[in-house]
């Protein structure tokens, strides 16, 4: 069985290839294409999120939120403190690579899950807590998307910067 | 050379209040005070941002330099309000590549339940979708990474907003 609210958000989180979201904007994945270290590791303040930053926070919450729909046990994030994991020391072209991958992994299965879950589930309650499964999936969509503008955002002002 | 044009960019998605309330503040005639409206130069289809610029994204980007230099240009010693679902993206880039002598940028943001009545109420519900609460986490996501300014508009009447879009020129003047 199919339910409107999985399929919105799906189509919002891996939308068909070839096609661009509503806002002619990028998904949190398309928005890191081609963003270098230099230009992944900037930040507009000291006191402000970088690309790297927020792209490790993004791939938290896919885990963290999978998890829930899953009903996996915590701790299987592979790099810490939760929410926003630090950014490796060494900004290097191969960190930046091997960070990719652990946000595209994230994505990835955050995205089968959400492919799997039994829609009959969706306004039960997630754990203990007044939010439903619906609820989660809803707030997991808009917290990429509010920090995809982010991104967004960093890339224009460092391109204005003249980084590459 | 830097001029003397000010500008109050009012931004925000569908049904935050953005055009009533700029409206409203036009209503009042102050001295000084021109207002803008970002979608009054005309929008082309989706097809033709495509042909001409690539994307609809591209589109606005070029559409809001060109409504920078055209404040740079034509509000010398005047303040301009611009109402328009502007990104900051766009619009830092554009005040970078053509600085006004002082802006500021406030997001209207309201409740999603507030915005379905909103727009329900004005006879649009075509624009009340998940894509527009998208479109305001967007805009929200942007605007709390550079610490911008946001009022909240659920509750408020249209006169408190407008007192708040006055107390905003107040602080270019």
């Amino acid at each position: 069985m199919k339910d409107r609210r999985l399929e919105e958000a799906l189509r919002h989180l891996a939308p068909p290839p070839g096609t661009q979201l509503w806002h002619g904007g990028a998904s949190p994945l398309g928005a890191l294409r081609g963003v270098s270290p230099q230009v992944a590791g900037w930040k507009p303040y000291p006191d402000r999120n970088s690309i790297w930053d927020l792209a490790l926070h993004i791939a938290y919450w896919n885990y963290a939120v999978r998890r829930r729909l899953t009903d996996e046990p915590s701790g299987g994030f592979p790099r810490s403190p939760s929410n926003w994991p630090d950014p490796p020391n060494a900004r290097t072209q191969a960190s930046w690579k091997a960070d990719r991958k652990l946000i595209k992994e994230s994505h990835d299965r955050l995205v089968d899950a959400l492919r799997n879950f039994d829609p009959s589930r969706l306004d039960d309650y997630a754990g203990s807590e007044k939010t439903t499964y619906a609820d989660l999936i809803t707030g997991i969509v808009l917290h990429d998307t509010y920090h995809t503008g982010q991104i967004q955002l960093l890339k224009r002002l460092a391109k204005s910067e003249g980084l590459r | 050379m830097t001029n003397r044009s000010a500008a109050l960019f009012v931004i925000g998605a569908s049904g935050v209040g953005k055009t009533a309330s700029v409206q409203a503040l036009e209503e009042r005639s102050l001295p000084g005070v021109r207002c803008h409206y970002f979608d009054s130069v005309g929008v082309p289809s989706t097809d033709e941002m495509v042909r001409d610029f690539g994307s609809t994204e591209e589109w606005q980007a070029a559409a809001t330099r060109k409504w920078v230099e055209r404040l740079a240009s034509e509000t010398t010693g005047e303040l301009a309000v611009l109402d328009g679902q502007m990104r900051p993206s766009f619009l830092m880039a554009a005040l970078k590549a053509t600085p006004l002598a002082s802006y500021r940028i406030l997001l209207l943001d309201c409740e999603p339940e507030v915005r379905l009545q909103r727009l329900t109420s004005r006879g649009q519900p075509d624009l009340v979708s998940h894509q527009m609460d998208m479109w305001a986490a967007y805009l929200r996501g942007q605007v709390d990474a550079l610490d911008l300014p946001v009022l909240d508009t659920s509750t408020l009447a249209l006169s408190d907003v407008v007192e708040h879009l006055v107390m905003e020129l107040d602080q270019l003047r």
